[in-house]
């Protein structure tokens, strides 16, 4: 009886000490499934899509919509769901259509596009849709945080896609573009699109690219100069890059 | 209860030696530790596809005299700019030291490669490495290149370093792209990453209405000269394709800004570490925002200016920025002013000091002049770049058919005709240097500094049916009397330039 007891309470301390002997598993993540807005440096949190900067013709044009998930892949798709939060303008089916919103199986992410579409309303009104991820059958909402306060509006549960037909000031042009290029008018705009080809003026520009914009509409509008006169813009101010 | 005590008693016992005082061993015990090194510490070897590649390094061991322990690892990868990392690694030699033929596979003509030696002791499996940066070239690695004009069309010549001429290079490995009209051709003296193609030197031949670079190992047609600009200019004329260093270590130049002159424009290159390729971009207007300029295919820089171009119109410097041309501080000129010279440019090249440049200019009187000046400005020096400014005592410079800077001594080669001259910056003054056969016409004249070893001068002569190029061997107060090899047999030389690996 005494032997048995002795080996109970040898196997006992002999068990605590093992304990320090496992093999420690990784750090994983174990939860739900859950799935958010990917934040990009860029756009990270809402896209503004104007169709003036492009060609008449174009009349449904593409947003994307980035999301990742929490957890591991698994081998089917999944659902994503989204709702709209009631302060949007824009209205589903004849702004915009969101297809279908799938993590496909085995992948960690997925860019979903939304189409837009050119109305004759966006000529002078702007419109927008603010997405809100909310819990499907296969995904939780996952983080709700803000990376960077100070740039990002919403959370990483929130997209916002604003619509328009207008030729509006690129909000980076006061940051970014206003030292290189002056100060904003719709005619000057209007002519480095035309002069450059290039309709999206948000989001980085490599040094390389941006000195080629600049010195393209430089010599573009000297041209422009020596066979007109002056350019003016809709403000009877005169058209210079500094 | 009592058992209850036994065990209790146990325990606490095992507990208890928790407490004792650990008495073990701990002192470190050496072990053999490796060092390898190469004494000849080639870290960069260019390499000759078909050569044999020999490596002795050096192995110390700490505890050990003999090497019976150790193993060895010779291992390559394509450490080429826009190789992945997943390319795969070869290991070519498991022997103590290297000895191998370089050939494909694992090696591509003009691929760069990481060599890595490793040498480990069994025993421990300590290692030591050290590493090695292959770049697989062919013959036509170095030497002097000669364009030349023939009624076919363009073509390049080279001169081995062993003496031997290489003719029709480019016509032989370029059959259909003929270039027509040649009028310069350009070589980078140190690597740029344009990421464009991958990091190498550069090599660009210009045309009169066409240019194209070629890459710098095979010497095949690699880029029309269109594509490498981000937009094409209107007229295709070019002067000159060079790139510019605001490096102050002569030893590990970088390239700091590109300059294109095309149509009597300039454009610029804004290289760096950013992303994206790097190209050439519009022509750049004066400061004023005209373009009423016409640049000469001439391009000084240093380490405060990366590059100062030369205006016909306005008869000015202007130094080359970004996305404009722009004056230079006023506080630069006291000698002259290099934002209004009011001389017509004749020539522009490097003078013996470095960073410091000779323009031989002209006035409306048809005087000669030299204005010297300099674009690197030392911490708290004063602004001032020019450096002098005097009127040349030169006969038939006016006329002269080829000059060239030294960089060694401060003399001026010129030629009229078949005459060479010798002028002195410092005291003025100039004697007749050398005579070429008469019949010959002195076309074009570079120098050619070379640290190890005597400089050269080349000059290129042209009879009406044949190139020639002569070699001077300059001493070391500018003097020579007799060339030291001539080659003949060329058609036209229009420019020279030395290719270095």
């Amino acid at each position: 009886m005494e032997n048995n007891k002795l080996i109970i309470y040898a196997a006992l301390f002999l068990a605590v000490l093992a304990t320090a002997c496992s093999k420690e598993e990784r750090v994983m993540y174990q939860q739900d499934p859950r799935v958010y807005f990917t934040k990009f440096v860029t756009n990270s949190d809402s896209t503004m899509y104007t169709f003036a900067t492009g060609p008449d013709d174009i009349t449904v044009d593409t947003a994307w919509l980035n999301f990742r998930i929490m957890g591991d892949a698994v081998d089917h798709d999944r659902e994503i769901k989204l709702t709209v939060l009631d302060t949007s303008t824009a209205v589903a089916g004849y702004h915009y259509a969101v297809q279908p919103l799938i993590i496909p199986a085995n992948a960690f992410d997925a860019r979903i596009p939304v189409l837009l579409y050119r109305r004759p309303g966006l000529k002078d009104s702007m419109v927008h849709v603010v997405f809100e991820i909310s819990e499907s059958a296969d995904f939780k909402p996952g983080y709700s945080d803000k990376p960077n306060p100070f740039a990002n509006k919403y959370d990483r549960l929130h997209y916002k896609v604003s619509i328009n037909d207008q030729l509006l000031k690129p909000g980076n042009w006061d940051g970014s573009l206003s030292p290189s290029f002056g100060a904003y008018s719709m005619v000057k705009f209007k002519f480095m699109i035309d002069v450059t080809g290039k309709t999206v003026w948000t989001g980085a520009i490599f040094p390389g690219d941006m000195q080629y914009l600049i010195q393209s509409v430089k010599l573009a509008l000297y041209n422009y100069e020596q066979a007109n006169g002056p350019m003016y813009d809709e403000n009877g101010e005169q058209v210079v890059f500094p | 209860m009592k058992f209850s005590g036994t065990i209790l008693s146990i325990l606490l016992a095992a507990l208890l030696t928790g407490c004792y005082k650990d008495k073990g061993n701990y002192d470190y015990k050496p072990i053999n530790r490796l060092a390898v090194s190469d004494p000849a510490n080639p870290v960069n070897i260019s390499i000759t596809l078909g050569d044999s590649l020999k490596i002795t390094p050096v192995i110390e061991q700490s505890a050990s005299q003999h090497e019976d322990s150790l193993s060895y690892e010779w291992m390559v990868f394509d450490n080429s700019p826009a190789s992945s990392y997943t390319m795969p690694r070869t290991v070519i030699s498991t022997d103590r030291n290297l000895a191998v033929e370089i050939k494909d596979p694992p090696f591509s003509l003009g691929q760069n490669y990481r060599l890595t030696y490793r040498v480990t002791d069994r025993n421990t499996g300590v290692s030591s490495a050290i590493y090695y940066n292959l770049t697989i070239i062919n013959k036509y690695a170095t030497g002097w290149i000669l364009l030349e004009s023939k009624p076919a069309g363009g073509d390049l010549s080279m001169i081995l370093p062993d003496g031997s001429v290489e003719r029709g290079i480019y016509t032989s490995l370029n059959p259909s792209y003929p270039l027509e009209n040649p009028v310069k051709v350009e070589l980078s003296p140190f690597q740029v990453t344009d990421d464009v193609s991958v990091t190498s030197r550069k090599i660009y031949l210009l045309g009169a209405g066409s240019g194209m670079e070629l890459d710098y190992q095979t010497m095949l047609r690699k880029f029309d000269y269109a594509y490498l600009f981000y937009g094409a200019p209107a007229v295709i004329k070019p002067l000159r394709m060079t790139w510019m260093s605001t490096s102050a270590n002569a030893n590990s130049l970088f390239a700091s800004q590109g300059i294109v002159i095309n149509d009597g424009k300039v454009h610029a290159n804004l290289v760096g570490g950013f992303p994206g390729s790097k190209k050439w971009g519009a022509a750049l207007s004066t400061p004023e925002g005209h373009y009423n300029y016409e640049a000469t295919p001439f391009v000084a820089g240093g380490t405060t200016y990366s590059a100062v171009i030369y205006d016909k119109v306005k008869k000015r410097f202007y130094q080359v920025g970004n996305t404009a041309l722009t004056n230079l501080p006023i506080a630069a000129s006291t000698l002259f002013d290099m934002n209004d010279v009011g001389l017509d440019m004749l020539y522009l090249d490097s003078a013996n000091i470095t960073r410091e440049y000779n323009a031989v200019m002209k006035d409306a009187s048809n005087v000669p002049w030299l204005l010297r000046f300099k674009l690197a400005i030392a911490n708290n020096d004063p602004p001032n770049v020019t450096l002098q400014k005097t009127q040349m005592n030169a006969p038939g410079i006016l006329n002269m058919t080829g000059m060239a800077s030294s960089t060694i001594t401060p003399h001026i080669y010129y030629a009229t005709g078949n005459t060479m001259y010798r002028y002195e910056t410092t005291s003025n003054t100039t004697v007749q240097q050398y005579t070429f056969p008469a019949g010959e016409t002195v076309t074009q004249m570079k120098f050619l500094r070379q640290p190890e070893g005597a400089s050269l001068l080349a000059a290129v002569t042209w009879d009406g049916t044949q190139g020639r190029l002569y070699f001077f061997e300059v001493s070391s107060v500018g003097n020579f009397s007799e060339y030291r090899n001539r080659y003949e047999g060329f058609g036209r030389i229009v420019d020279i330039g030395f290719k270095v690996p």
